[in-house]
């Protein structure tokens, strides 16, 4: 039980989940999506810049949470750093594929891997997922904005 | 001093994995085998829909579902008449406050604390935004009791206040309120008075003596069934109350233009009641019964006592109300680099420990106590002493297991 519960909580967990990368306020984002879980009261407000040619120029958060959360927040905004949009909703769906037991990417994934094993604890999957469902819908805003251009 | 037979509970004697230790009884107790066997019994030999049918077995299901009204209303030394069964004490609350509120104007006002249940605040906040009446919030004195100073002061600044509303005890923090105080005060005044007394229906205490207009229950909270739930009431405040919900069971003649309804208490019952939920309910109040009131407080007293000995203790943890011993056995803690969330996933996971982690369904608390979740651990008298030293033991181990 000690080993399984460990998988979850590795060193890595713990540094970003206690130490959160990137929880700074972005004066006048571009786009910005809160996300909160009532049941624990976790809180992600994803704030992000993109250029015209769709590349993230910054992405912060500012929130609060459990390990779990913040490590999946912190992990999520230091993949996003200079990447693309299009990469940003690659990573997503790989997310989203572990979540759901449909295989975990790691050459997308990357560090993002560590928490495969959160699909195991059904009761933290929304911990897990909270930051994810902020960029999914950012995204979304993303593409409707360049649509309506 | 007799100990508890905690082998009455089958979940408990007998639990589904181990290491096992239920420690969320604030959400919902445990059920004993009698409760368990009442249920199935009722299904196998009772089990058809109460009032008006002309056959044996109808009478039989009546006489019972009317008996364990008797028995409810006894226990909390209540007018059956006044006694209304509902389906739990959200749709009581819902059944007191929208009855309430219909009459109410952009005049009136109500008073909460701030330590109130969700469930005893929305519909409030629902029925504001349509009536326009005003919400006046009371606060908690050091202790973690509702500031009566601070009621008398409200009422002087807002005389339009038509009445309070309190937690007899809070869920996320287990401090007894002063509720006589509070009904006494409010009596002098001529302003009706709400009581949720779910976290307080094992405390022999408690009943319609403390001069409530309405007090809600639920079985579940008290080694009863989910499913039924009651408010607990008076005549005369029962009059006072629209209807909640309309349909079968609660008229008295409809015709294409007109209806009329029955008197109280199924006036508030419409529809099937849930029969066997009832049946399981009065078995749990036959089985707390069976004991002198000695007894029960004491089983609470020693888990109340140990338990605060032991956790405020806990070095790298933070008590709510560490001084308070007039309390049931819940108590929420906070750690500061380790959040409840993830000590509640811990606990489960390496010591089978069942305990909560959030806001407890009482957000305007934790606001009030500056507190994003805390993790909560509340006992029954089917804990023992030991089984809170597991806790304590578990709690010191978390914190080598996160490393802080």
């Amino acid at each position: 039980m000690s080993d399984e519960l460990r998988e979850l909580y590795q060193e890595l967990v713990f540094d970003h989940g206690m130490y959160p990368r990137y929880r700074e306020q972005l004066p006048n984002p571009q786009y910005q999506n809160e996300q909160f879980n009532p049941m624990c009261g976790d809180r992600v407000c994803l704030a992000m810049q993109c250029s015209e040619h769709g590349s993230i120029t910054e992405a912060k958060f500012q929130g609060e949470g459990c390990a779990i959360s913040m490590a999946s927040t912190s992990l999520m905004l230091s993949a996003l750093q200079n990447q693309s949009v299009d990469q940003a909703e690659k990573l997503c769906q790989a997310f989203f594929d572990i979540i759901y037991e449909r295989g975990c990417d790691e050459q997308v994934l990357g560090k993002i891997a560590v928490l495969r094993g959160v699909c195991q604890y059904p009761a933290r999957v929304k911990c897990a997922t909270l930051p994810w469902h902020a960029l999914e819908a950012v995204i979304k805003e993303h593409k409707k904005a360049l649509k309506n251009v | 001093m007799s100990i508890f037979p905690r082998s009455d509970f089958p979940l408990i004697n007998e639990p589904p994995y181990k290491p096992f230790c239920y420690a969320d009884s604030a959400a919902t107790t445990q059920m004993p085998q009698v409760v368990i066997d009442q249920m199935s019994q009722y299904a196998r030999i009772t089990h058809s829909n109460v009032h008006r049918a002309p056959y044996r077995l109808a009478s039989i299901a009546t006489e019972m579902y009317e008996q364990s009204r008797i028995e409810l209303a006894e226990c909390f030394r209540a007018n059956p008449k006044a006694v209304v069964y509902t389906k739990n004490a959200t749709e009581a609350l819902n059944l007191v406050i929208l009855g309430l509120a219909h009459s109410m104007t952009e005049k009136d006002a109500v008073l909460l604390s701030v330590a109130e249940h969700h469930s005893a605040i929305v519909p409030w906040q629902v029925a504001a935004q349509k009536q326009g009446f005003a919400i006046h919030w009371v606060g908690l004195d050091e202790q973690g009791q509702v500031n009566l100073k601070e009621v008398e002061d409200l009422y002087a600044l807002h005389t339009n206040i038509r009445g309070v509303v309190m937690l007899a005890t809070s869920n996320t923090t287990g401090v007894i309120q002063p509720v006589k105080d509070l009904t006494t005060w409010a009596k002098k005044y001529g302003l009706w008075t709400l009581v949720d007394a779910c976290q307080m229906a094992l405390d022999p205490s408690l009943n319609m003596d403390c001069g409530a207009d309405y007090m809600v229950l639920s079985a579940h909270k008290m080694f009863g069934p989910t499913g039924v739930g009651a408010l607990i009431s008076t005549e005369e405040a029962l009059q006072r109350l629209t209807e909640y919900q309309v349909g079968g069971g609660m008229i008295r003649s409809v015709t294409k233009t007109h209806c009329s309804f029955q008197p109280a208490p199924q006036r508030f019952e419409a529809g099937t009641p849930p029969l066997q939920a009832v049946a399981g309910w009065s078995a749990a109040l036959k089985y707390i019964h069976q004991w002198d009131r000695r007894y029960r407080m004491r089983w609470t007293e020693d888990l109340v006592q140990h338990g605060l000995d032991a956790f405020a203790q806990i070095e790298g943890y933070k008590l709510l109300y560490p001084h308070q011993t007039h309390r049931t056995p819940v108590f929420s803690l906070i750690h500061d680099r380790i959040h409840p969330h993830d000590l509640a996933t811990y606990l489960d996971h390496l010591h089978g420990i069942a305990a909560r982690a959030g806001h407890h369904c009482t957000m305007p608390l934790m606001e009030y106590l500056g507190v994003g979740a805390t993790l909560r651990l509340s006992f029954s008298w089917y804990n023992t002493t030991q089984e809170i030293d597991n806790c304590v033991a578990a709690l010191r181990q978390a914190q080598e297991f996160f490393n802080v």
